[in-house]
């Protein structure tokens, strides 16, 4: 480019990340070629302070880490709507924002400061209403500056297009034990549609060939598993150890962006995320610490980035609340509202006879125990977010300070009538968008498998969105939530279904089971017609739609583990009428099930597809207990394969904090003794070998260390796969007792029962030569 | 303290405890009871194990029994409603009546503690006319590591300065917490603040065979904290906070307040003329 002009580049906004003098944004054109470029950019935040400190912040700028200038200005307090005098403190080195936040937070309460704790990528973003993988008309000069652009698409829109990405597999080349687990890896990396192991046994090697592969391939996305919290920190760590430059970045004069792992509380129990490891210019997502990636692949990710203007590396990363959350930041700014850096409203003070009645979840009836035919079971459409966006419910318009009205049913909460909430006008358009991709994967099934899937996984993506945004209504930590506003969903949600089985009952249906959002209805001879008349009458009068799911030729409610004479509201398995099975809360859909004994339920479950109702699956039973006895005579001949046996825990707390004997205890000890340290929250894999420890203190091996000459604990499995047989045939009148009887495994636990199969040689890390992660020079 | 077979009120004997274990401390805490209930206006701290939310609604119900409101502040999920319930069912009296005068706010993060008791609480007790507050868990949410600790501490400052207001308006406050040593080990310094600011300190200890309710510290010469929060050091490169109120966006809520509001720059001891 010549001196003086410019360039116009049509292509996508690839990625965002501050640098000292701005922000650098990379382009990715039609034509293939990529951009690094620079947009003049400087941050604020807002402090809102009396006059006096006004003045005070002013003065303190002087002695602040970064430049900073100040501008007087209104905006917008979301609760009272009131506007608010304001000072806007500029940063002009973006690489100092967070610094010039904490000099402040020196001196002024958490109270006065809104819109301070956004990251730079985000606020540049909301502020130019740009948003990753926008196609537009971008113009750069020549030295890269980025001047101005035209976008030809939109954030809301639905069908938009996508550059192409070429992308680079990393991955250990052994998938058996991950990564995590083992001292040792061999790496191989894929593009191209080929495979290259790095076979090298010196370090720097490997290192000059990822290197080699990676100036090769030039990849736009680097895609790994567990390449953020094994990967790359310790393939960067090996570069700095060994002085080899690596070409992991595309920007040269950026480095990594990362961030610790971290172990925190979540609906009771503790889990673990992996820190992240971002690169520059070039994106890096890891398969196994991306919620989005696993559930909606890269199409799901694409979706959300532009939806919710986080760059797609954090998006790629990020909890489904933080996307909501952006999608609210984002509102704030387009409509000069003021967001809170620390959300402080807090739960109102009410009388506990008002806490009582309020303080309540969806409703739920718990249904008969046993098999049941000509069931049909009618769903209520997203019914949370229906009621959230349909009701206008939201933090600050319940019991909002304008309009009296006692809308909420039972609570008499008030709803705003004069303004629509941050949380309907947010999650608006995420309803219509998993509606609208909902239909276009319909039209396009057996038709176009390519957008039949592209349009399956924008809706996942979209459908944990609804899924998580009202429990975020309630989250501690939500920007924007409040008690009252959860409260009120749930008030109108029971007000639903209560709806729901009035009107059911006064059509001579009988409510057999519901929960929160869905009804299982019993008429007998009653048609798909008469159910889906029955669900146009429900939607009327609830004011959400409800659709037929199906109608069963069986379905069974289990009984309960705890009392055998009552169900759980989240146990069921059924067979529809159109061939499809729906199970839910059972052994063959839980994770902390062995594989073995899911295969064996699910092939009893499968045998059973052919009954056509009761009856038929009683007559049944003779097939079923010679599938569930099968399975068993080889459990009990030893011969069972042990990798179908492993069982999956997450640890609670650290290997030496646990005082107990238990399982957990000794396998993430034993892992510990490997020289792999395990934070609070992460999964262990093991076999058991002796459940009750009384012949060895190892009662299981971590998978890492097993070998199929350890064997595995006969009894403990068994009992296992009993109790998965019990859940299928308990109402038939099988319970462990009496399937121990007809199977004939009534023998008591013995000393020494513990099966060694024939040598079939070793498994584990012991296999894998390659020392990448050795210290230097070790063989 | 008295061993008595009957409650503080003779109309009221403590009702089943849900431990069994707390019998005796319910008991023996008829003192407890009386001290707090006459005459108004003081802060009292009972801590202990976790009996001593069990205890504390039982008080509350106590004064409720007596015909007041009781205002509870929950910063560790402790309010238990059923066990007012089974007060007023033991007294035979109506729970309805009950639940309708003890009103009830629960904050899940410091900050929501802090608005709730610096903004609401000082309203809520004008408004229903009720001089006996509960604050349990005050400093649960304290102890989030999420929340750094130079603003923990900025804001119990603010806490105490309003609990000592409200003492000072005839308010009397029971702060119920457990005992518990927590990590990092520099924010076992907030209870000790809060131990020293209290006008007496109770421990509730429970064992499997005998259970007491210990008086650990009589009334002090607690000098009362400003708003400005001198008593308590301020964190390392902490300033003046005194011109600050956390409920900026409630300006109507201001109107009606009785406190005094000192404007910025006020020398301290000389509050302004806002009221």
């Amino acid at each position: 480019m010549n001196p003086g002009t410019s360039e116009t580049i049509d292509g996508y906004l690839f990625d965002v990340y501050p640098s000292a003098d701005g922000v650098v944004v990379w382009l990715l054109s039609t034509t293939g070629r990529r951009y690094r470029c620079l947009a003049p950019f400087t941050p604020s935040f807002f402090l809102h302070l009396s006059d006096f400190d006004a003045k005070r912040a002013l003065l303190l700028g002087a002695q602040c880490p970064a430049r900073v200038s100040f501008n007087r200005t209104t905006h917008t307090e979301i609760y009272s709507g009131e506007s608010w005098d304001v000072l806007q403190v500029f940063v002009h080195n973006p690489l100092q924002f967070k610094k010039v936040v904490w000099y402040y937070e020196r001196f002024f309460p958490h109270f006065a400061f809104f819109n301070s704790d956004v990251l730079v990528p985000q606020l540049f973003l909301y502020e130019t209403g740009l948003f990753p993988l926008a196609r537009g008309e971008y113009v750069i000069d020549e030295q890269n500056h980025l001047l101005t652009w035209t976008i030809n698409d939109a954030r809301e829109a639905m069908d938009y297009s996508l550059p192409p990405l070429s992308i680079l597999w990393l991955r250990d080349a052994n998938s058996f034990v991950p990564p995590k687990y083992r001292k040792y890896v061999q790496l191989e990396v894929s593009y191209d549609g080929r495979t290259y192991a790095l076979e090298q046994h010196n370090p720097r090697e490997v290192l000059e060939t990822l290197n080699w592969h990676l100036h090769r391939s030039d990849p736009d996305v680097l895609i790994t598993e567990y390449g953020d919290s094994i990967l790359l920190p310790h393939i960067t760590g090996l570069a700095q150890q060994l002085n080899v430059p690596l070409l992991l970045n595309r920007d040269p004069h950026a480095g990594y962006a990362t961030t610790r792992e971290s172990s925190f509380f979540q609906y009771g129990k503790i889990v673990h995320k992996d820190g992240a490891f971002e690169l520059a210019g070039r994106w890096h997502l890891d398969e196994k610490n991306s919620f989005t990636l696993g559930e909606a692949d890269l199409e799901g990710v694409f979706e959300l980035t532009r939806l919710t203007q986080i760059p797609v590396q954090r998006q790629a990363r990020a909890s489904i609340g933080t996307s909501m959350s952006s999608m609210q930041l984002s509102w704030a700014y387009r409509n000069n509202v003021l967001i809170p850096a620390k959300k402080r409203e807090p739960e109102e003070f009410k009388p506990a006879s008002t806490l009582m009645l309020a303080d309540r979840g969806g409703l739920i009836y718990n249904p008969p125990l046993g098999y049941h035919e000509e069931v049909a079971e009618l769903d209520f459409v997203s019914m949370y977010p229906t009621i959230m966006v349909e009701r206008n419910v939201s933090p600050e318009t319940v019991n909002c300070r304008c309009c009296r009205n006692e809308r909420v049913p039972e609570l008499g909460y008030t709803i705003c009538e004069k303004r629509e909430g941050v949380i309907p006008a947010t999650l608006r358009a995420v309803v219509e968008r998993r509606s609208h991709y909902k239909r276009l994967k319909k039209l396009n099934r057996g038709k176009n498998e390519a957008e039949f899937r592209k349009y399956d996984h924008r809706q996942n993506a979209l459908k944990w969105m609804l899924v998580s945004c009202f429990g975020y209504l309630g989250y501690k930590n939500a920007r924007f939530g409040k008690i009252e506003a959860h409260e009120a969903v749930n008030a109108f949600s029971r007000d639903a279904i209560l709806r729901a089985k009035e009107v059911a009952e006064r059509g001579g249906f009988r409510m057999l089971h519901a929960i929160i959002d869905c009804v299982w209805l019993k008429k007998s001879g009653a048609t798909e017609h008469d159910y889906e008349e029955l669900a146009t009458e429900i939607g009327k009068q609830a004011g959400i739609d409800i659709s037929l799911e199906g109608i069963y030729r069986w379905i069974l409610f289990p009984a309960s583990k705890q009392d055998p004479v009552i169900t759980t509201a989240n146990r069921y398995v059924g067979w529809y009428r159109h061939d499809d099975i729906k199970i839910r809360g059972i052994e063959s859909r839980r994770r902390d099930v062995p594989q073995f004994i899911k295969t064996m339920q699910q092939a009893m479950l499968d045998h059973m597809a052919a009954a056509q109702n009761v009856a038929e699956v009683q007559a049944m039973l003779p097939e079923l207990l010679m599938i569930a006895r099968n399975h068993i005579a080889v459990l009990r001949s030893g011969k069972a394969n042990p990798m179908e046996l492993v069982l999956r825990r997450h640890i609670s707390k650290e290997p030496d904090e646990y005082e107990n004997n238990s399982i957990s205890a000794v396998v993430s000890k034993m892992v510990k003794a490997m020289g792999v340290s395990l934070a609070p929250g992460e999964m262990i894999e093991f076999i058991i070998l002796d459940q009750s420890g009384t012949r060895k203190p190892e009662k299981a091996k971590p998978l890492a260390l097993y070998a199929f000459e350890d064997g595995y604990d006969i009894e403990q499995y068994t009992e296992f796969a009993l109790k998965a047989v019990e859940t299928l045939l308990f109402p038939l009148g099988y319970d462990v007792g009496r399937l121990k009887v007809e199977l004939g495994v009534g023998a008591p636990r013995k000393a020494g029962r513990r099966v060694v199969p024939q040598d079939r040689g070793r498994v584990g890390v012991q296999t894998f030569q390659i020392p990448l992660f050795a210290s230097v020079g070790e063989p | 303290m008295s061993m008595g077979g009957h409650g503080a009120h003779g109309r009221y004997p403590p009702p089943p405890a849900p431990h069994s274990s707390l019998a005796r401390p319910v008991l023996q805490a008829e003192e407890l009871v009386q001290r707090f209930s006459r005459p108004p206006g003081k802060v009292y701290l009972l801590y202990g194990d976790r009996p001593v939310f069990d205890l504390s609604m039982n008080i509350a119900s106590a004064m409720l029994a007596e015909g007041g409101h009781v205002v509870v502040a929950d910063g560790g999920n402790r309010f238990n409603a059923h066990a007012v319930i089974r007060f007023a069912q033991y007294g035979k009296r109506n729970p309805d009546d009950f639940l309708r005068r003890i009103f009830v706010s629960r904050s899940f993060t410091c900050y929501q503690m802090e608005q709730t008791i610096v903004n609401r609480l000082p309203e809520v007790c004008r408004k229903q006319q009720a001089n006996t507050v509960l604050i349990l868990g005050l400093l649960d949410t304290f102890y989030d590591e999420q929340a750094p600790f130079r603003e923990v501490r900025q804001i119990l400052v603010r806490v105490l300065a309003t609990l000592h207001e409200l003492k000072r308006a005839g308010v009397s406050l029971l702060l119920a917490c457990t005992d518990r040593q927590v990590l990092p080990e520099e924010r076992n310094i907030l209870f000790t603040t809060v131990k020293a600011r209290a006008d007496r300190v109770y421990r509730l200890d429970v064992r499997p065979e005998v259970s007491r309710l210990i008086l650990e510290q009589e009334e002090l010469s607690t000098p009362i904290i400003h708003r400005s929060g001198n008593e308590v050091p301020p964190a390392k490169g902490g300033d003046r906070y005194g011109t600050y109120r956390t409920d900026l966006h409630e300006h109507h809520r201001q109107r009606d307040r009785q406190l005094v509001e000192v404007p910025a720059g006020t020398p301290q001891g000389r509050p302004g003329t806002l009221r």
